[in-house]
């Protein structure tokens, strides 16, 4: 398989409900945004159902918060509002080979959020992962049957394009893993199942195969 | 890859005929209203409710709402804004009455399964179709936008959020299990039962007094919700409780000139670490809370100090800060809690292995060996020293000075190999958590905690003079951190 490495500046996966006055961030992005940015280096929107599997490791640097002007749709007033931003990002996106190409010369910017969250393309490699039991992951969402304590929210898993507004297809309840700052942490997001590990980045990455829409 | 197949529906869903059909959604107001709800109904799973438990809550929620107390206030000022649902909207007080708003609710209910084929799917629980009988904005449903921003939603849906109605059904009830602070606090945890649990204090409270809960008199979610902990865990006997809980604090407001909110994850470590001090040494943990406080509380003030003001040791906690420093008091030369907390916490929240901290613990040992034959004086040099030590290599001439000890008091074996001298000054550098500063703490707290009787002898004997001049230390080098 491959693994992709995306850097960007800032970054910003809002909740999918909270929206006035003030929008914080997820601490790591939604699989929906993983969409978003797949779509975005095809050309053309992804949906889940075409993809074998998927896996992404998310790391951030800091978060602060943001004064933004908001123009009113249609009306002249503005408004300031607080967003929440994160900074220094990177997220690793782990995929089959045909999407190196995809990778390589993305045919729209890539994006860790909003508009404003541009993101680029670090590097693209082949990449070996080890199956293992007890590792821990972190850097993702995962089922929150899955056991792992985190920030447990429903998330949009992706949406459906063809209508304006878009229209969530299919929605989860996730729970929320950072990736882990040290030891102790990364014991408590030990999974005792088998997943694939990723000995350079030293964490298991949680794959999403088989998606068909259903989640 | 992972082996739990998404596909496989984790919800079971369970059709019900007499049409009630619950469930979890992950949301955090969704599921504080279904909380509401089960614990009216004295019960703890969704698919057990029956059409009377839905009657009891609506009847509940009606009679309150129709106050004057809940109405004004509290709904409209701080939950559902002008809201036509619970009939917060202030131009609806003639017409409040406790039937209209359960009529309302019930009307809101009866729509969950209506089949509009048009209906784009919720986007909080995903299964059911949107609710298009009203626009969905902030006073149907806490801090979403208002209709005069309509670019807050997706492509400037001018319907409003995509929300299903047993999503906004459920969340009408949110106001039974949230907390009044200064602002609305919803605690929402999982396992689902966790939720249950640190809401109860809540629904208990309203049933009391008809007025929604004051939190017991707290100003600050987080210190209520370290309180809760510590109540429920001296409360209950399983061990395992908080073992893989997840804990979430929405602290908010939303009327019509303000919505605010805080999302305070508590991470798990020390959620654990929280109970886990309640339990096995009640009595230290105070002490450390106590010294989290600016202008040092008396035993008295305490329960004050902790329901208004902001505590240092919470903050740091909830930032993956060190308390290391909090374990001791460096100014009485005591420590506050017993070694278990400490270990407890080195292992389980900053991440020091079980290895690592027996080796400190024994140099921490030796050295007391070394220094307890030291006169009170000398041995209030030798302390000070490394009280004193704020760059590496200030600590690494005290462990010098230790060596210099033994070897004029005619003791055989050195205090240190020179293996586990680099290793105690560079093993432990990596991670902010555990860096020799960590190791120094560790060590202050072994010599407090057996020596303290002695240390405040000689800190009343002598007045300590500058023991150590900044030259002194030049010939070791090396100024790093
Ligand atoms: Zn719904």
């Amino acid at each position: 398989m491959m693994r992709v490495k995306i850097k960007s500046w800032t970054a910003s996966f809002r909740y999918p409900t909270f929206q006035s006055g003030y929008q914080p961030t997820l601490p790591v992005p939604p699989l929906s945004t993983i969409q978003g940015i797949l779509s975005a280096a095809r050309g053309e929107i992804v949906s889940f159902k075409e993809i074998p599997f998927v896996g992404y490791v998310f790391m951030s640097e800091g978060k602060g918060i943001d004064l933004e002007r908001i123009y009113a749709l249609g009306k002249t007033e503005t408004d300031v509002m607080r967003r929440e931003v994160l900074f220094d990002n990177t997220l690793y996106l782990y995929l089959p080979d045909e999407w190196k190409k995809y990778f390589k010369k993305p045919r729209f910017q890539l994006l860790l959020g909003r508009s404003s969250d541009i993101a680029t393309v670090e590097k693209i490699e082949n990449v070996e992962l080890e199956e293992r039991v007890n590792i821990p992951v972190g850097g993702t969402i995962v089922p929150v049957v899955s056991g792992l304590p985190g920030l447990v929210h429903a998330l949009p898993v992706e949406f459906d394009y063809p209508t304006i507004p878009r229209r969530a297809k299919t929605v989860k309840p996730f729970t929320i893993l950072p990736f882990p700052r040290n030891a102790a942490q990364r014991r408590r997001q030990t999974y005792s199942g088998k997943l694939l590990y990723d000995l350079e980045i030293d964490i298991g990455v949680w794959f999403y195969e088989g998606l068909h829409g259903e989640v | 890859m992972s082996d739990i197949d998404l596909s496989e529906n984790h919800f079971e869903e369970k059709r019900r005929e007499n049409g009630m059909e619950f469930y979890w959604t992950g949301h955090p107001f969704v599921d504080a209203g279904l909380a509401a709800i089960l614990l009216i109904a004295g019960k703890s799973k969704p698919e057990e409710l029956q059409k009377e438990d839905v009657s009891k809550a609506v009847d509940f929620a009606a009679e309150l709402y129709a106050t004057k107390d809940w109405s004004s206030s509290y709904l409209h000022g701080m939950i559902f804004p002008n809201s036509g649902i619970v009939m917060s909207n202030p131009s609806m007080s003639k017409k409040r009455s406790p039937e209209n708003i359960a009529q309302n609710l019930w009307s809101i209910l009866e729509k969950t399964n209506a089949t509009n084929p048009d209906s784009p799917t919720c986007i909080i629980c995903g299964r059911k179709p949107a609710y298009t009988g009203k626009e969905i904005y902030l006073s149907v449903f806490p801090l979403l936008g208002t209709g005069g921003v309509t670019n807050y939603f997706h492509s400037a849906n001018p319907k409003g959020a995509d929300i299903c109605a047993h999503c906004i059904f459920l969340t009408q009830f949110l106001p039974l299990v949230s907390y009044r602070l200064s602002r609305v606090l919803v605690i929402h945890a999982y396992p689902y039962e966790l939720m249950l649990e640190l809401s109860k204090g809540a629904l208990d409270e309203i049933k009391k007094s008809k007025l929604a809960s004051q939190a017991k008199g707290f100003r600050i979610p987080e210190n209520f919700l370290f309180h809760l902990i510590g109540e429920i865990t001296r409360k209950v006997e399983r061990d395992e409780f908080w073992e893989n809980a997840s804990v979430t604090l929405y602290y908010f407001i939303c009327n019509l000139q303000n919505q605010v909110l805080d999302i305070i994850n508590v991470p798990n470590p020390i959620l654990r670490f929280v109970a886990y001090a309640n339990k096995v040494d009640y009595v230290g943990w105070r002490r450390i809370v106590a010294m989290g406080w600016k202008g040092k509380p008396s035993e008295a003030e305490i329960e004050n100090f902790e329901r208004e003001r902001r505590n240092a040791v919470y903050s740091r906690l909830l930032n993956y800060e060190s308390i290391l420093p909090y374990f001791y008091n460096l100014k009485e030369r005591k420590v506050n809690a017993s070694w278990n907390l400490l270990a407890f916490y080195c292992k389980e929240v900053a991440g020091l292995d079980k290895e690592a901290l027996e080796f400190i613990k024994s140099v921490g040992d030796r050295i007391v060996e070394s220094i307890e034959r030291l006169p009170n004086h000398k041995l209030d040099d030798e302390v000070r020293s490394l009280e004193r030590a704020e760059k590496l290599h200030q600590f690494e001439a005290f462990f010098i000075r230790i060596e210099k000890v033994r070897q004029n008091l005619g003791i055989e074996k050195p205090l240190m190999t020179f293996d586990e001298f680099t290793k105690i000054l560079t093993a432990y550098g990596e991670d902010v958590n555990v860096s020799w500063k960590t190791v120094r703490n560790l060590l202050l707290f072994r010599i407090y905690e057996k020596l303290h009787d002695r240390l405040i002898k000689s800190d009343k004997s002598s007045e300590i003079s500058e023991v150590l001049e900044e030259n002194e230390y030049a010939i070791f080098g090396g100024e790093g951190e």
